[in-house]
């Protein structure tokens, strides 16, 4: 009877002490990693993991977070909602992480969204671009960019670089990757002041778009954000040959890979642009660092960009947790709302839904290969 | 001037429409079977090109171009005349929804085979041909355009004039009309079909090296839908009837490219396939078809 009031005094003791305990930082700080690391998107998942492992690395080797090291936990959720649930559960319960990166694809990352903001806990995506991950969520936060972003950060390419007042696009109208890139366009372009001069739909799985392309010729503008996947966007640029549409063409991430399907790669030379999350051919000191260090670490380059959100994912998670001073979930969310910093994909800022405000890197082809031109600040 | 462009883009891809709506109403015509596969003797020329152009770099555009044609008229026509021995042959006899279906089945077969040698992704098909766009009065208009009207227009003169002028188009004529009566008069009836189903293979290459030089993206299951579009030109036209395929493709090409420039993209097939449904209410022989009764 003693013995049992003594350890319930003890452990009562114990447990103040751990509540009353100084919100300063312990000696490893335990972070959460969520990612597909076998399975069908593996390659996603180990492309996050090896971009934030590098980060972490980099960080304990400067000494950590004011001398605390962070560790990483991470828990394969293999592509599939239940996994991952389980998976953050563990991560929360088990691990007890301070904050988690992830996850990789817009599903899980979906999945342990009402959770988190259940618990609270900090979470950043570096890949999930669905709009409804971060959308309500003050505690999910994301490091890519959304497709209206980067239509909007591609009519402002536009007016930078080549001027342009007159400019058209063609779209997929059954498509909302497309349909998002579009609108996004026309309404920034339209707050430039540029003028929209044809808005012409193309059904995707077509292969004619040369009436569409009749109508926007006959209209003369100078660019055409061409808002399609690279299959469609090649043929819209053969085509647009055959019906003397001489445009600078433009394009979103989904452009990426068009250099393999075109028939003729000159066509692209020079006149196609398109926007992307990263590019591992910038000449920026801090893109030329990173895949320096991560070549020394991985003995490659990056092959996936989002190696480089990733490294940013964890990049503003840290200062965040150093800004706080702090690990408990308020105070970190707080710090990383007013993130402003500078990662490998550059400026980095929140807007409201935890959406990053970037820079865009804009890429063209030169000898059919896909060669950066220029970072796009918002 | 737009909308003189938009009927010569409609008259472009009509006549590659109409070149293989040939084939599905010479077989009509001859087998009542429509032959399903006959989108995906496309798909075989475009790739035979493809391979044979992408081999032959060495050589001038136009004489690659040229090679690519023939070995895709000889594939084409071997794979025609091979898929009607071995899968509709044995079934001629039968109910014609067992050939139906067969054909079906043969055109899965094809884009299989394809997807296996291949993989199911898009390839590029390379650049054949690269003439500057022609200047006519304030107009242009692409080389390609150009060509492939030209060539079209040709074959099917060529076709027309082969059907009736030639002994072996005589005996297509009279299978057509009876082939019972036909074999009893001593012609042989197979060999009129294969030399049949040749023809239209023949000429589904040309359209389908047309085809791929307009849309340079080539993957195994692009046969479906211009053989879709062109089996329609065929009933449009009154299946069965060779001038009615050409009028059926350019038809059709049209109606879908002013859709596209003038209406919306969404309604471009819609259009299309609504015509036909008019047609077949109106005039379900086609337009250029004869009503013809059975005979009892």
């Amino acid at each position: 009877m003693k013995n049992r009031k003594f350890f319930a005094i003890i452990i009562a003791v114990a447990l103040t002490i751990t509540m009353l305990a100084p919100a300063a930082l312990a000696d490893t700080i335990k972070i959460g990693g969520l990612a597909p690391l076998t399975g069908p998107v593996a390659q996603y998942g180990i492309a996050v993991q090896e971009g934030v492992d590098l980060y972490i690395e980099l960080l304990n080797a400067r000494g950590g977070i004011n001398g605390s090291l962070v560790e990483m936990v991470w828990e394969d959720e293999r592509g599939d909602v239940t996994e991952a649930v389980n998976a953050f559960n563990k991560l929360v319960e088990q691990d007890k992480v301070v904050a988690i990166i992830g996850s990789v694809t817009s599903g899980p990352s979906l999945a342990v969204g009402d959770q988190a903001v259940e618990i609270g806990i900090p979470i950043i995506t570096a890949s999930s671009t669905a709009f409804d991950v971060t959308y309500n969520k003050p505690n999910y936060f994301r490091t890519c960019f959304l497709d209206p972003f980067q239509a909007s950060t591609m009519a402002n390419f536009a007016r930078d670089e080549f001027g342009a007042q007159k400019v058209a696009v063609i779209y997929d109208n059954s498509n909302d990757y497309s349909l998002g890139l579009a609108e996004s366009f026309r309404a920034q372009a339209e707050a430039n002041g540029q003028d929209v001069v044809a808005y012409e739909a193309g059904a995707g799985g077509n292969v004619d778009f040369k009436a569409q392309l009749t109508n926007i010729a006959a209209q003369e503008p100078e660019v055409l954000y061409v808002a399609f996947y690279y299959t469609e966007a090649a043929l819209v640029v053969a085509q647009a040959a055959e019906v003397g549409l001489d445009v600078k063409f433009l394009g979103g991430d989904g452009i990426s890979g068009i250099e393999n399907v075109i028939s003729d790669v000159a066509l692209l030379e020079n006149s196609f642009f398109y926007s992307d999350h990263f590019a591992s051919d910038a000449t920026t000191e801090a893109v030329v660092d990173f895949i320096a260090d991560f070549t020394a670490k991985y003995g490659r380059a990056p092959t996936i960009v989002f190696s480089a959100t990733a490294y940013d994912a964890a990049l503003v998670l840290c200062e965040a947790i150093e800004a706080a001073g702090a690990t408990d979930f308020d105070a970190v969310v707080e710090a990383m709302k007013n993130t402003n910093t500078e990662g490998v994909t550059g400026k980095l800022t929140f807007d409201e839904n935890n959406n990053p405000t970037k820079s865009a890197f804009i890429m063209t082809f030169v000898d059919g290969n896909q060669t950066f031109v220029k970072q796009q600040d918002p | 001037m737009t909308f003189v462009n938009q009927i010569i883009n409609g008259l472009h891809v009509g006549s590659i429409y109409a070149l293989i709506a040939l084939g599905y109403t010479m077989v009509y015509g001859i087998v009542k079977l429509i032959n399903f596969a006959h989108g995906d003797i496309i798909m075989v020329g475009s790739y035979t090109a493809m391979v044979i152009m992408t081999e032959l770099t060495g050589l001038p555009l136009w004489v690659g171009l040229l090679i690519a044609m023939l070995a895709a008229m000889l594939v084409c026509t071997t794979f025609g005349v091979v898929i009607e021995r071995v899968a509709y042959k044995p079934l001629r006899n039968t109910q014609r929804i067992a050939a139906l279906i067969t054909a079906i089945g043969v055109s899965l077969l094809l884009q299989n085979i394809a997807q296996l040698i291949f993989s199911p992704n898009s390839l590029p098909f390379p650049v054949a041909i690269r003439v500057p766009p022609v200047a006519i009065g304030e107009m242009t208009i692409s080389f390609i355009t150009l060509l492939t009207i030209t060539v079209s227009v040709l074959l099917m003169l060529g076709l027309q004039a082969f059907v009736h002028k030639t002994k072996i188009g005589k005996a297509m004529r009279a299978v057509s009309e009876d082939r019972d009566a036909a074999q009893l008069m001593g012609i042989n009836v197979s060999t009129t079909i294969s030399v049949t189903f040749a023809i239209g293979s023949a000429l589904a290459a040309m359209g389908a090296v047309l085809y791929s030089t307009a849309y340079p993206i080539i993957i195994p299951t692009m046969g479906a839908m211009p053989g879709l579009k062109a089996f329609i030109a065929a009933v449009l036209g009154g299946i069965g009837v060779l001038p009615g395929a050409m009028l059926g493709g350019f038809l059709m090409g049209v109606a879908e490219s002013l859709t596209n420039g003038y209406i919306s993209s969404q309604w471009g097939d819609a259009v299309v396939f609504g015509i036909l449904i008019v047609v077949l209410l109106v005039k379900p022989s086609g337009i250029l078809g004869r009503r013809t009764s059975e005979k009892v």
